[in-house]
Order: structure tokens, then C-alpha cells, then sequence
């Protein structure tokens, strides 16, 4: 199979190719395993389609209706206009129905011998029942309708997922159109709706590793834009196939029974199904490679453009605007080249079998013609007959083109598919957590990165419900790391992280999770007042507890001097507020959800020390009934804690309480504190 | 034969029957069993959104369509407003000889003593000489009488166009334009012969050739210069050449056909007067002039001469059909892009007042799905009035066949526009709806990505997914209700104007039954048909006129429903390209070069929202070669500060000068590009640990990303990394820590090496030797930089050789660290006090 284009040498073709790779990486660091044979696209293709069972009703009613809106227009629609002009204009009377397939000849011969007005009438009769019901009277240009509502769009692939996630077709008008349109729209849509549910949920629950590694503007892309590719792969593989062959077949019939003679216009146009698939097939490794090019391509400057708008503050402060803009107009150009070479393709192929279309045409333009030179058919006979070449022409022309819009459509397929099989958080153990009265305990614990990493190695500590525990040491020790084991953000590779007794891999995340609180380092806040920011993890907090740990975290008195109070919309963006602000509002956020361990990732950094002791005081205050375990490098926020543990690369350097650890002579501890006081001396 | 494939056809027929009810029961049975067995959150799932028909939107996303706010003229306004975007795309630029190609777009007829006079002189030429030497007939009879005088406007012009220029000018080109169309379809469709059309085809392709190509005869000799890029002229120009042919060719096939091979008859005289086809029949043996009727074996002849024109047609067309498709798709890209870079552009230039409170996923949307919109903007205008002009035409040409079909036609107008009036604000207000909505999904799903430590954290997953489903099923609900109200309007368009097509469809097979006289043959004759009396031709001819008509109606309306969206997305674009940026280059603001004496902030007050002053009066200075470190309580404006001096934001009053020049004179870009800064959130991008160094110099070589590594102490970890500077970080830096972010931050401010450096809470999160090391590598490498240092440790704050302690937005104590220690009571005394005592009670 021709790798890039035919024409294109070796070496180009080579070297398109590892720029794809690289396109590739950039757009996602977990997707790294893109390439798709056809072993893989036909598997896809069979996972996706198995989203019908799950729709049985609409589907079979999109079915139905589809079926209806080609099939009875087919066999109704080309016989007006022969009665109109070989009857009315050429004035020939009705003698015999012979011409005209079995279904009509009843009520051909009910008009035998009526006058001209009176075959108009009826006609017109026929012409309004028609439109009332399919939109259509005759066949071609205005005389029929379709229903369809595609809205302008772009000219990459992201842009165009709208008029994807919501496909819509009739092949009627009239009232049977618009009934079809909208059950296949709703179909459309709640395939789609399924899907992103599912995808979202599914990429949710990745690890905090794997999240981490994720683009935002790569899950974005995925979402909104990837997964509209689905409804195609069925809509196309049976709707598409299912009703040509159907369609062939019908027309085929009405052909053969009006005109037994000339079965070779059947044949003629049963013909474009092979010739068209000979074309494509050389085609379709291109055209998946492309369309995973410019999906590949869209992801990144999606992610670029989510990266400048979310870190605005920074961009601007660095005087980075040039240099964003400058980068988005490079990647937004890729992503648009990377369209035209799919838009290369399809034309290069569109034209290809176009011209055997034009041969086939030709063909049976040829013998008609003959035929109508000769005298064996009326020339209302000719428009009928090439009326019907059309018609297969049709259906043939869709059938040899299933296999190539696949390929298409299978590359967002597979980036959906991708995610969903990557690895979520799971629950190991099906062991609830009941309420903790002990507290952690953990054993020989260590923790390697998927890169390879090693982050902690053999940490034992004890921490109890009661006590105040300090993570302490230089940057890059695994305090972080450590103390992520706890809520199993990340799990242990090796040892062991035991609750009351119990190991986490054995708990439930949820029953885990909803005992344990983590205030992050780096503060977020989420675009939502201020109140709905701080009921994050306890959504039914009445609002006197709010206000509660809005003073515990010493936010209350600024929060009530903003215009709004509680009910200012925070952008998530926003810099009205100071870092330290964002901060007192995670911890605020942290108290409120009233879990028996409180973790608190260096909650005083940004905190002026005024600040830093009322929190301090209030922390003791929570740890009656708690475990609360401090991330910190103050001394005056480590020097609260009842018990200290000191890393250092990694390991457990020392740990006991302030004062057995200083009373060590060259502790590490000790060491530190004093370099500490020395410089701030 | 056929007998055999009738049957087969009817075992196919009956064995797909039978496998599609095979396959439907299937379906049901198996189906029903997996949707049983699903949880109740997939089930939910299922019936999210309704089998058919609407679905709820909540009322506060909701509008009605009282609220439009557009209208048919505000429609139009936004079509317009895109021309700036498409403008460059039409008019190109200009290759000057010697000077290469204008960066800026060709918008002048006439500039620095380039002209175009020889274009008029050509075409006067091209006008007289075929006249004088007898190659182009004079004659007084009806068609050719018409073409003098369209000729002859087309030249004076032209002239008018060269010598007169403003208004005038316009008005020239306008009359130029449209005598030129009228001459060329006057020449080429209703004049017999060849000699008028390449008569006519010479004065206008002069003409445009002083569109295309200018000369000047300046001291340096003669100069000429080209238009270049006006791509969609060039592309319509090609485009419509091939219609035009196409056209032509249609009316001689369809009568080569019908009358010749059908019911062998001549030629009619339009045919004919295509040169290549008499001498194509010539050499098939068809004998052209005066025998009436064909035989059987000239008429299958006539076949392959059909056969052959089609044929040859498509294969000379085949490069170009190939050619115009990528080339219209790369033109509209350009457009597009030149759009999204507008907005993007503008978006970064918008105070960050603005981003506070806009959402991530809102700006994903309109850069991508809104923007998008101006490509097809083009595409309507060229369909709109296609349709239009296809109307008229047919409406012209049935009416001289018979007035009354004609009137039958023109009065589908007025029901379709009642039932416009009714749709179009409809179509407006859910378009608006749909594209709302779908943001609004756009930034759920950003922001629970963005969000995802909180959202585990706080065992919110549950919660947040729920609130993308029911985001994703209003986002769905509304482009439903947006594509439903599409194609209930055009089936009804498509009803009414059924009925009219109907009725003059059956009159005019009656009057064909009756051989009626057609009503004005004689102009009929003017168009190339010949119809004097109501024949099969003259029905099938009219039915197919009246059937254009009758679609064109229901196009437009189609169309206007489709551009009801699009000006709704570009409402959306704009709304943000109308958002002056409230901080812009003054103009007379001069560049920034270097601080040599000062920075003074002078009585400086500041606000975000009116009433609530964030800063207030104030004052201090600082020069290169000092460390100015501000201090004070959390939320007392210290970043503020620093935030204006970068001019993130305008001043509320007072002056911030560098070097006794106000910052606001200075260019925004290059006062910025003179600060670095370290930030409190330390922002880290989705690339190499070097290129989040040399995030705003890209360019910095190796020595200077190893010195600011150095400086920052980031060595030691830099090295532990897998792949050292050239690791990829994820978003957001996730595999370093915060302590690594920081340091990273610092080197990228270091590397800048700009004359002043701001840290804001650089070491917060850095233990005690750290910070050490990269504090006095920072005071070694910054001897004679302006620093600002903003942090509560006092160790670094003491090194400070001026002190500022803000509090609620004033300066209350200020010096250095020993004169401020000094003052009995004094705020920053207590500041200090509290945090040596709890640094103590940790010792």
C-alpha cells in the first residue's frame, strides 16, 4: 500500500511520516502508540458499532423511516412526468399500462381513456399528496426536497465536529422527512451524549500520574471533538451499505419490470461498486494517516490555546504575547495544512472515480441513446431510464465509498478508544473504610515513577488521630510524594500504607477519599463564587459553616468586603485575589469538609506570619479529632507538630517530636533548623 | 435474461427482508438485555437526551425570541464587518520590480506615480482597429446595435478611471464593472457569431489587465509592478469562466439530443454558431445546412459526437476541478486564519481585568467554531445572489413564453417572505443559544481537566460529572432546537413554493397538449430558443426554467437561515474584537532602551472595581544596583505593585515614571520586554525544561540557559531528570515540584537578563540552604539591576537596601532594614518580631 501519495518518492514519504510521529508525541504524552493497521480499524469498527444495541428503538425507527424515504419516492416519483409528457404534451392516449411497473398499472388503467384535464387532475391530485408527505413530486432539481440542516463551517477537523455531533439526513421532505430528521438527529445526539459521558468519566478516573502527563487541551479535543467520528461508523457501515444495496435492489426492480429489455443498464451500474473499490483500496492507509495528522495537529494548537487563555497572568506578565500569538499562528497553520493534505486525498480520489463514473455513464448514455434512435424506447423513456442510472448509480457510488470514509472517521474512533483503554484508578480492594479512630501507619513504603524515577524508598512512620505530624525536608525530599500515598494518589510500589489496620489497595477510593482531605501546594480555584468554592467537598455545608471556616482560615473579614461577599464569581484565571487569598480559600475549603486526616500541602507559604499563627492556633484546634499532617519548611508552622518526619532523597531521615529530634546533636533536623534561625538571625 | 435477474432480484429482496427482520428482533432482544443490565448512571445516560422532539434548556441559558437583538440589517453589518478579513484575500499585493513584494494588502487603484493609462489606451485600441479593419461587422440591426454603446462605456471608463480620481473614481469603476458584465453576456449568448464575443473578450481582458499590472516611468527608468495573492479573484475569475463555458456547452448538448439525435432536426442556429461544432459534425460526415431530416445512421453517428463532447469536456476539466478544490479551501483558511490570529491577538492584549472573569473554554470556542464561520461568509454572498440572479432570469425567460407562469413564479416571493419574517429571529436566537451552550460545555470540560487534583481530591468526580451530562445534553438541546427550526423552514418553503410549481407545471403541459402559441417568440429568439408554439422542448425548457426558479426560492431561504448562524457566530468574534484593550501604546510612546537613573512610583492609586482601592498614594523610588523588598500582610497589594509597574494594569491616579518619563509614554512591549519577573504561581508550559527557561527568548544560547540553571540552583535536579534540560514537562510542569517549579521560574526570569528583576514570593516554597544559595547567586548576579523582591522571610528581607511595609494598599514604613527596626512600635518591628518568635519557638 502506497504509503503517502503514489507520486510521492520513498524518502519524502519516509520523512511525512516522522513528522506525523512527532505531531503525534506533541499532542499527547499518553497516546504514544498511533499507528492503525487494518487488523486494529476493523476492530474499532466493531467495538464502535457496538453502541446500537443500546439504541434499539430509534434505531429501528431510523431504520424504518430511511427505508420509507427512499423506497416509496423511488417507485413512485419518475412516472408523473412520463404520464405528463407522453399523455398530455405529446398527446399520445393511454392505451396500456406496459410501460409502467405492476404497482401502477392500476391506476395507469384506471386513467385509460380520460381526457386530458382529467389525467391532469389526478395528477395533480397525486403531485400534492406527494410533497404534503415526502416533499417531493418528481424527481431531481426542485421537484423534490431532502431535509437536512448543515451549518456553516471550517476547514479543519475540530471545526467541523459540530455538524457531526449533531448529523442529521433525509432523503424525503414533507412530513416523513422531518420525522426522520429528527429521530436520526436525537439518535446522533445521544450516541454522542453516551459517548463523551463515558469518555469524561473514563478519563476522570485516571491516576494523578496520568493526569498529570494529559494536555488539557488534548482531553478537550477528545471530548468535543473526537467523538462525533462514532455515529459514523455505524451510520455508514449499515444505514449506508443496508439501504444501497436496498435501494440497488428496488430500482433495479422497477427498472427490470418496465423495461424487461434492457437489463444492461443494471449491469452498467453495478459495475461502479467493483471499479470504485479497486480505487479506494490503495487509499485507505493514506487517508487514515492524514486524518490522524490533522486530529494530531488540531489537539496541539487546541492545548496552545488553552495553555495562553489559562495562564493569561503569566503570559502577560512575562510579556509573552508575541511569542503565544506567534506560536498559535504556526500551529493553527499546521493544523489547517495538515487539513488540505486530507482535502488532496479526497479530491485526488473524488476525481479518480469520478472519472470511472464518467466511462460507466457514458456507457449507458451510449446504448439508451441507441435504443431511442432505433425506436425500441420513447424518449419519455430515456429520461426515465436514465432516471434510474442515476438512482443505482447512487447507492453503488455510497457502498464503494463505506470503506474509505471509514478511515476517516476511525482515527477519532481511535483516539477515543485510546483513552478508554488506558489504565483508571481502580479499586483493588472492595473493603469500605469505616470511620477512622487509629490512624496511618505505613510500612516499608516506596514509590518509583512509570518513568522510572525513584521518588521514596523504605518509609516507616506511624501518624495518629490526635496528632499534629510534620512532613519536613529540603525541596525534592518526596514529601509531596509521600504524602500522596496516604489518599492513594499515587500507590505504593512497594510496602505498604495501612489505615486503622487496613491496607489502602484494599479499600474502596471512595471510602478512602471521603476521610481524607488534601489541600494542595498550588492553590485552584474553580470558576464558581466563592461560597460553591469553599463547599467544593461538602456540597450540602449550610452557609453559617462556611462562614465558620472562612474565619478558622481568616478569609471571612475580605471575603464580606467584596462587593459580592460570598457569591463573587471567581474567574479561574482570576487575579482580583492574591495568591494568598486563593490559599486561606483552598484551606478554608479543606476544613469544611470535616474528614478525620486533614493534609495540608505547605498552607503557609504565601502567608504573612500574622496570618500563618492564627491558622496555626486553628489547626490545633482541628487536630483534636484529627490526624493533620503539614507539609511545611517554616519552623513556626513545624514547630506546632507533635511529631516530625524528616526526609531527605527520598528516605526517612529522622523522626520524633521537635524536641527529641533537636536534642540530637548532628541531626539532620537540627542541621536544618539552625540554618534556618542562623539566616534569619 | 432479464426474467433470470428479475428473479434473483427477488430472492435478494426476500432474503434482505428476512435478514433485516432477523436482525431487528436481534436487536430488540439482545439490546433490551444489555440495557437492562447497565448501572443507573448509563441508563440515566441513555435517556439523557429525548427519543424525539425538544428537550429542556434552563431558563437563564434560555431566550425567546423577543430577544433578539439583530435583525436583517444587523445581519448584513456583520457580513461586512468580515471584509477586512477577506479584503486581503481579494485584492492581493503588489510586486513592485526592484522592491519586491508589499507586505501591506492592494487596496490602491493608483500609488507613488504608478498607473495603469496603458490599459486604456489598449482597450481604445482594441475598440477602434477591429471597427476600422472590418474584422468586427458595424451594423444597425437589434442585437449588435446594443454592443457599441456597452463597448464604448466599458472605454470611456476606463479612461475616467485612469485621470479622475476620489469619488468619481468609484463611481467609474462601478459603471465599468457592470457594462462590462452586460457586454460579455450580450456578446456571448445573444449575438450570433464568433467575432463580437472575441471582440468584446479583447477590450475587457485589456482592462483587467490594468487591474493586474502597473507601470511607472520614474528617474530610475521604467518600473512596472503586478498584482499578486489577489487569490479570490482569481479563483471566481477561473470559476466563473468554467460555468460560463459549462453553460454554454449545456444549452448545445441538451439540444444536440433532444432535437438532433431524438428527432433528428437540425442544429438550432445557437449550436451552429460555435465554430468548433460545424467543423467537428463536418469530419463526422454530418451534413450541415439545408437537409431538414437525419437518418437513422446519422443520428447514431450524432451519438458519439454527443458522446465525445461530454467526455472531452470533463477530461480538460478534470486538472482544474482538481486545482479549484484545494485552492478555494487554502483561500478560506487564510481568511480564517487571519481571524482567529485577530483574536488571539486581541485576546492577549485585553487587561487581565477581563480574563478574571471569562472562562477558558469560552475563547477555545470562538477561536475555533466561531471564527470559523468567516470563511463561509463569501460562500453565502456568492449563493445569495446567485440565487437571486437565477430567480430573475428564469422568471424573465418563463415570462416570455407566458406572463402568467412568470407571475405564478415572481408571487412565491410573497408568502416566502412572511414565512422568512417568522423564522429568521428564531433562527437567531437559538443559533445564539447552541453556540452558548456549547462554550459553556467547552470550558466544563477544560476546567474539570484543569481542576483534577481538587476534584479527586474532594471526591467531587461524581458531582462533576454530572454537571458535564447535564451541560452536554442542554448543549445538545439546543443545537437541536438550532437544526430542527432549519429544516421545518425550508419543508414548508419547500410546500409552498410546491403548490405554485404544480400549478404552472400542469397549465403549461395543457397548453402543450393544445399547441398553443408560445407569447413573445420573437424575443425568445434573442436568448438562442426558438419556441413558437407550446412543444415538448418548449415544456421541457420551461419546466426546467420554472423548476430553477422555484428551487432558487427555497435555496435562499436555506441559505438566509444558514447565514442567520454564521452572523451569529461572527457576533460572537466581534463582540471581543469591539473590547478596546483599556491598556494600549500611547502614540507618541517611545521605546524603552535601558534605566539609567530611577523608577519612581509618585502618590500611585490604584483600584480594581470602583470603591474599593487596592492602592492608595503610593510613593517610593528605586535605582539600579538595589534590592527593594516589600513586605506586608496578605492581600495588602504587593503584587499590585508589581503588577503595575509592568502595566498588567492603568493607574487609578499618580505616575509611575522610569528616568522621569511616565510608563504609560513608554511602548508596552518594550517596557515589558525590560522586566523580568518571577511568579508567586509558578507557570510552567507543555514543552522542554530549555524552553520553559527560554520562554520569552527563544533564541538565548546555551551558556545563557546553563548560567540561569546555575543561578536558580536548579543543577541538581535538572540533572536527576531523565532526559536533563530537554525533558518534556507535562501541562501545568506536572513532574517537578513545587520548590523545582520555583527555581525554573527564577531561571527563566534570570535568563531575560533584563534591567529589572521582580521575585514574588520566589522561595517560598524552597528550604532554608536552597534559598540561600539562589538568594546570593541572585545578589551576584543582579550588581546592577533594579530588584523587587516580594516574600515574609525575613532573611531575605533584611538584605534589602530599602524596605517597603504595605499594608491595606499604603506604604506605612519604609527603609532599610535597621532604620525600620529602630521605630519604636513600628509595624514592620512587630512583622519581624512575629516571626522570629515563631521561628523561636521551632529552636
Amino acid at each position: 500500500m502506497s504509503e503517502n501519495s503514489p507520486a510521492s518518492t520513498n524518502t519524502e514519504a519516509q520523512s511525512q511520516r516522522q513528522r506525523d510521529l512527532a505531531l503525534d508525541a506533541e499532542a499527547s504524552r499518553l497516546d504514544t502508540h498511533t499507528d492503525i493497521g487494518l487488523r486494529e480499524t476493523l476492530r474499532y469498527m466493531r467495538r464502535a458499532m457496538g453502541l446500537i444495541w443500546l439504541f434499539p428503538g430509534a434505531f429501528s425507527a431510523r431504520a424504518f423511516l430511511l427505508f420509507g424515504s427512499l423506497a416509496i419516492p423511488i417507485t413512485i416519483l419518475p412516472w408523473p412526468l412520463k404520464i405528463v409528457i407522453d399523455h398530455v404534451v405529446l398527446g399520445a392516449p393511454i392505451e396500456n399500462a406496459t410501460g409502467y411497473p405492476f404497482y401502477l398499472r392500476p391506476f395507469v388503467e384506471a386513467l385509460h381513456g380520460s381526457t386530458v384535464p382529467e389525467i391532469l387532475f389526478a395528477l395533480v391530485g397525486l403531485a400534492l399528496v406527494m410533497v404534503l408527505l415526502f416533499g417531493a413530486f418528481q424527481q431531481g432539481g426542485a421537484t423534490s426536497d431532502q431535509t437536512d440542516a448543515f451549518l456553516d463551517q471550517g476547514h479543519d477537523t475540530a471545526t467541523q465536529s459540530e455538524n457531526q455531533a449533531n448529523w442529521s439526513f433525509s432523503y424525503a421532505g414533507g412530513l416523513w422527512g422531518y420525522l426522520d430528521f429528527i429521530i436520526t438527529m436525537r439518535l446522533t445526539q445521544r450516541v454522542n451524549h453516551l459517548l463523551r459521558a463515558r469518555l469524561f468519566e473514563r478519563m476522570q478516573s485516571f491516576s494523578m500520574t496520568t493526569l498529570e502527563e494529559q494536555r488539557i487541551g488534548d482531553a478537550v479535543y477528545r471530548v468535543m471533538y473526537d467523538t462525533p467520528s462514532f455515529t459514523y461508523v455505524f451510520y455508514d457501515v449499515i444505514f449506508r451499505t443496508g439501504m444501497s444495496i436496498v435501494t440497488f435492489i428496488m430500482a433495479a426492480f422497477a427498472l427490470l419490470s418496465a423495461y424487461p429489455t434492457s437489463p444492461e443498464v443494471a449491469l452498467i451500474a453495478i459495475l461502479i461498486v467493483p471499479t470504485y473499490f479497486l480505487i479506494s483500496v490503495p487509499f485507505s492507509r493514506t487517508f487514515r494517516r492524514r486524518g490522524q495528522a490533522s486530529r494530531a495537529a488540531g489537539t496541539v494548537v487546541t492545548s496552545t490555546i488553552e495553555e495562553g487563555m489559562d495562564n493569561v497572568l503569566a503570559v502577560q506578565s512575562l510579556g509573552g504575547n508575541e511569542r503565544e500569538k506567534e506560536k498559535f499562528a504556526t500551529e493553527s497553520n499546521a493544523s489547517f495544512k495538515n487539513y488540505r493534505r486530507i482535502v488532496w486525498a479526497n479530491l485526488y480520489y473524488g476525481n479518480l472515480t469520478e472519472f470511472a463514473y464518467q466511462f460507466l455513464r457514458v456507457a449507458a448514455i451510449v446504448f439508451v441513446a441507441t435504443k431511442v434512435v432505433k425506436g425500441e424506447l420513447s424518449i419519455g423513456d430515456y429520461g426515465v431510464v436514465f432516471f434510474y442510472f442515476a438512482f443505482l448509480a447512487g447507492p453503488a457510488y455510497f457502498i464503494s465509498r463505506v470503506w474509505i470514509d471509514m478511515q476517516q472517521h476511525i482515527t477519532g474512533v481511535r483516539r477515543v478508544f485510546a483513552m478508554m483503554d488506558l489504565p483508571v484508578e481502580q479499586d483493588q480492594g472492595d473493603r469500605e473504610l469505616p470511620r477512622i479512630e487509629n490512624g496511618i501507619a505505613i510500612r516499608d513504603a516506596g514509590f518509583v515513577y512509570p518513568d522510572g524515577r525513584r521518588a521514596l524508598r523504605n518509609i516507616s512512620l506511624d501518624a495518629n488521630v490526635g496528632q499534629i505530624v510534620a512532613f519536613v525536608g529540603p525541596t525534592g525530599a518526596g514529601k509531596t510524594s509521600l504524602a500522596y500515598l496516604i489518599p492513594r494518589f499515587h500507590t505504593a510500589t512497594e510496602g505498604q500504607v495501612l489505615i486503622d489496620g487496613i491496607d489502602v489497595q484494599d479499600l474502596t477510593m471512595d471510602s478512602l477519599r471521603a476521610q481524607i482531605t488534601y489541600v494542595f501546594q498550588e492553590t485552584q480555584l474553580l470558576a464558581d463564587s466563592i461560597a460553591d468554592n469553599i463547599r467544593f467537598g461538602n456540597p450540602e455545608a449550610s452557609m453559617e459553616d462556611v462562614e465558620n471556616v472562612a474565619r478558622t482560615a481568616g478569609i471571612h473579614e475580605f471575603i464580606i468586603s467584596l462587593p459580592d461577599g460570598y457569591d463573587t464569581k471567581l474567574g479561574t484565571t482570576s487575579s482580583k485575589i492574591s495568591v494568598g487569598q486563593k490559599q486561606r480559600i483552598a484551606i478554608a475549603r479543606g476544613l469544611l469538609r470535616d474528614s478525620r486526616i486533614l493534609i495540608l500541602d505547605e498552607p503557609t507559604s504565601a502567608l504573612d506570619p500574622e496570618t500563618e499563627e492564627y491558622l496555626v492556633q486553628a489547626l490545633h484546634e482541628a487536630a483534636k479529632n484529627r490526624l493533620v499532617i503539614i507539609i511545611a519548611h517554616r519552623l513556626s508552622t513545624i514547630a506546632q507538630a507533635d511529631h516530625i518526619v524528616f526526609l531527605e532523597d527520598g528516605q526517612v531521615g529522622e523522626q520524633g517530636s521537635p524536641r527529641e529530634l533537636m536534642a540530637k546533636p548532628d541531626g539532620s533536623y537540627r542541621t536544618f533548623v539552625e540554618l534556618q534561625t542562623t539566616s534569619e538571625e | 435474461m432479464a426474467a433470470t435477474l428479475t428473479f434473483s432480484l427477488y430472492i435478494a429482496l426476500a432474503l434482505i427482508a428476512m435478514f433485516a427482520s432477523v436482525g431487528f428482533v436481534l436487536l430488540w432482544i439482545v439490546g433490551r438485555r444489555k440495557i437492562s443490565r447497565l448501572e443507573t448512571h448509563e441508563r440515566k445516560r441513555l435517556r439523557a437526551i429525548p427519543f424525539m422532539g425538544d428537550g429542556p434548556i434552563p431558563p437563564d441559558r434560555d431566550r425567546a425570541p423577543s430577544e433578539d437583538a439583530a435583525s436583517f440589517s444587523v445581519v448584513l453589518r456583520l457580513f461586512f464587518r468580515a471584509w477586512p478579513y477577506i479584503k486581503p484575500q481579494v485584492f492581493g499585493r503588489w510586486y513592485a520590480s526592484g522592491e519586491g513584494l508589499a507586505t501591506d494588502f492592494a487596496d490602491d487603484l493608483r500609488r507613488d506615480g504608478y498607473s495603469f493609462w496603458y490599459a486604456a489606451v489598449l482597450a481604445t485600441a482594441a475598440a477602434i482597429i477591429p471597427l476600422v479593419t472590418g474584422s468586427m461587422p458595424l451594423s444597425t440591426e437589434l442585437p449588435l446595435i446594443l454592443l457599441y454603446p456597452l463597448v464604448a462605456a466599458m472605454v470611456l471608463a476606463a479612461w475616467a478611471v485612469t485621470l479622475r480620481a476620489g469619488g468619481s473614481q468609484t463611481l467609474s469603476v462601478a459603471v465599468l464593472v457592470a457594462a462590462g458584465v452586460l457586454a460579455n453576456i450580450l456578446a456571448t449568448l445573444v449575438i450570433d457569431g464568433i467575432a463580437d464575443g472575441l471582440y468584446t473578450a479583447g477590450v475587457t481582458l485589456s482592462l483587467m489587465l490594468g487591474w493586474l499590472l502597473q507601470v511607472r516611468i520614474s528617474e530610475s527608468g521604467f518600473q512596472f509592478r503586478i498584482r499578486l495573492h489577489a487569490h479570490l479573484i482569481y479563483y471566481y475569475f477561473v470559476d466563473f469562466l468554467q460555468r460560463f463555458i459549462n453553460f454554454v456547452l449545456g444549452l448545445v448538448m441538451v439540444d444536440l439530443l433532444n432535437q438532433t439525435i431524438f428527432q433528428a432536426q437540425l442544429l438550432s442556429d445557437l449550436t451552429m454558431s460555435l465554430p468548433i461544432l460545424p467543423w467537428l459534425a463536418e469530419s463526422l460526415g454530418y451534413p450541415l445546412g439545408a437537409i431538414a431530416q437525419l437518418s437513422e445512421a446519422q443520428r447514431l453517428d450524432m451519438i458519439w459526437l454527443y458522446v465525445g463532447i461530454l467526455v472531452g469536456a470533463w477530461v480538460l476539466q478534470f486538472p482544474l476541478n482538481f486545482f479549484k478544490g484545494i485552492y478555494m479551501v487554502w483561500i478560506l483558511q487564510r481568511i480564517n486564519q487571519d481571524l482567529r490570529l485577530a483574536l488571539v491577538e486581541r485576546w492577549h492584549r485585553l487587561s487581565l481585568n477581563y480574563h478574571s472573569d471569562h472562562r477558558v473554554g469560552d475563547s477555545i470556542y470562538r477561536i475555533y467554531q466561531d471564527s470559523a464561520q468567516v470563511t463561509a461568509v463569501i460562500q453565502r454572498l456568492v449563493a445569495v445572489v446567485q440565487a437571486l440572479m437565477t430567480y430573475f432570469t428564469c422568471v424573465f425567460l418563463v415570462s416570455l413564453l407566458s406572463p402568467w407562469i412568470g407571475l405564478i413564479a415572481i408571487s412565491v416571493v410573497i408568502p416566502g417572505l412572511l414565512w422568512a419574517r417568522w423564522a429568521m429571529p428564531r433562527m437567531r436566537v437559538r443559533s445564539l443559544i447552541a453556540r452558548a451552550t456549547n462554550s459553556d460545555l467547552t470550558s466544563r470540560i477544560q476546567e474539570a481537566f484543569n481542576a483534577f487534583r481538587i476534584i479527586k481530591a474532594n471526591s467531587a468526580s461524581t458531582r462533576v460529572q454530572d454537571l458535564l451530562e447535564q451541560d452536554s445534553a442542554v448543549a445538545f438541546n439546543a443545537a437541536y432546537r438550532a437544526r430542527s427550526i432549519v429544516a421545518f423552514v425550508t419543508i414548508i418553503m419547500f410546500t409552498i413554493a410546491s403548490a405554485f410549481l404544480i400549478g404552472g407545471e400542469f397549465t403549461m403541459a395543457w397548453w402543450a397538449n393544445q399547441s398553443n402559441p408560445t407569447w413573445a417568440s420573437e424575443l425568445m429568439a434573442l436568448v438562442g430558443v426558438s419556441f413558437v408554439v407550446w412543444n415538448l422542448a418548449a415544456f421541457n425548457w420551461t419546466k426546467g426554467e420554472f423548476d430553477q426558479a422555484s428551487g432558487s426560492v427555497r435555496w435562499l431561504m436555506r441559505q438566509w437561515l444558514q447565514a442567520q448562524d454564521l452572523a451569529m457566530g461572527l457576533q460572537r468574534v466581534f463582540n471581543i474584537l469591539d473590547i478596546e484593550p483599556d491598556i494600549e501604546d500611547d502614540a507618541e510612546a517611545v521605546p524603552l532602551d535601558a534605566i539609567h537613573d530611577e523608577i519612581r512610583f509618585d502618590r500611585v492609586s490604584f483600584n480594581y472595581e470602583p470603591g474599593r482601592p487596592v492602592l492608595s498614594d503610593v510613593s517610593f523610588t528605586a535605582k539600579p544596583g538595589t534590592v527593594t523588598a516589600i513586605v506586608g500582610p496578605t492581600g495588602s497589594g504587593k503584587t499590585t505593585v508589581m503588577s503595575l509597574l509592568l502595566r498588567l494594569y492603568d493607574l487609578a491616579s499618580g505616575a509611575i515614571t522610569i528616568d522621569e518619563r511616565p510608563i504609560n509614554q513608554y511602548q508596552i512591549q518594550s517596557l515589558r520586554e525590560k522586566i523580568a519577573i518571577a511568579l508567586q504561581e509558578n507557570v510552567l508550559f507543555a514543552s522542554s525544561v530549555r524552553d520553559n527557561i527560554r520562554y520569552v527568548v527563544p533564541d538565548a544560547d546555551e551558556d545563557a540557559v546553563r548560567n540561569a540553571v546555575r543561578v536558580a540552583c536548579m543543577d541538581d535536579y535538572v540533572d536527576e531528570l531523565p532526559f536533563g534540560l530537554d525533558t518534556i514537562l507535562g501541562d501545568r510542569g506536572g513532574k517537578l515540584s513545587t520548590g523545582q517549579r520555583q527555581r525554573l521560574s527564577i531561571a527563566r526570569a534570570v535568563v531575560r537578563d533584563t534591567p529589572i528583576l521582580i521575585l514574588d514570593e520566589p522561595t517560598a516554597a524552597l528550604d532554608a540552604a536552597t534559598e540561600h544559595r539562589v538568594m546570593s547567586n541572585l545578589a551576584e548576579w543582579g550588581q546592577d539591576r533594579v530588584i523587587f523582591l516580594i516574600t515574609h522571610r525575613i532573611s531575605t528581607i533584611r538584605r534589602a537596601d530599602n524596605i517597603l511595609y504595605l499594608d491595606e494598599g499604603q506604604i506605612i514604613e519604609n527603609g532599610d532594614h535597621a532604620t525600620l527596626m529602630s521605630i519604636e512600635g513600628g509595624r514592620y518591628r512587630a512583622f519581624v518580631d512575629a516571626e522570629s518568635n515563631l521561628s523561636a519557638t521551632g529552636g
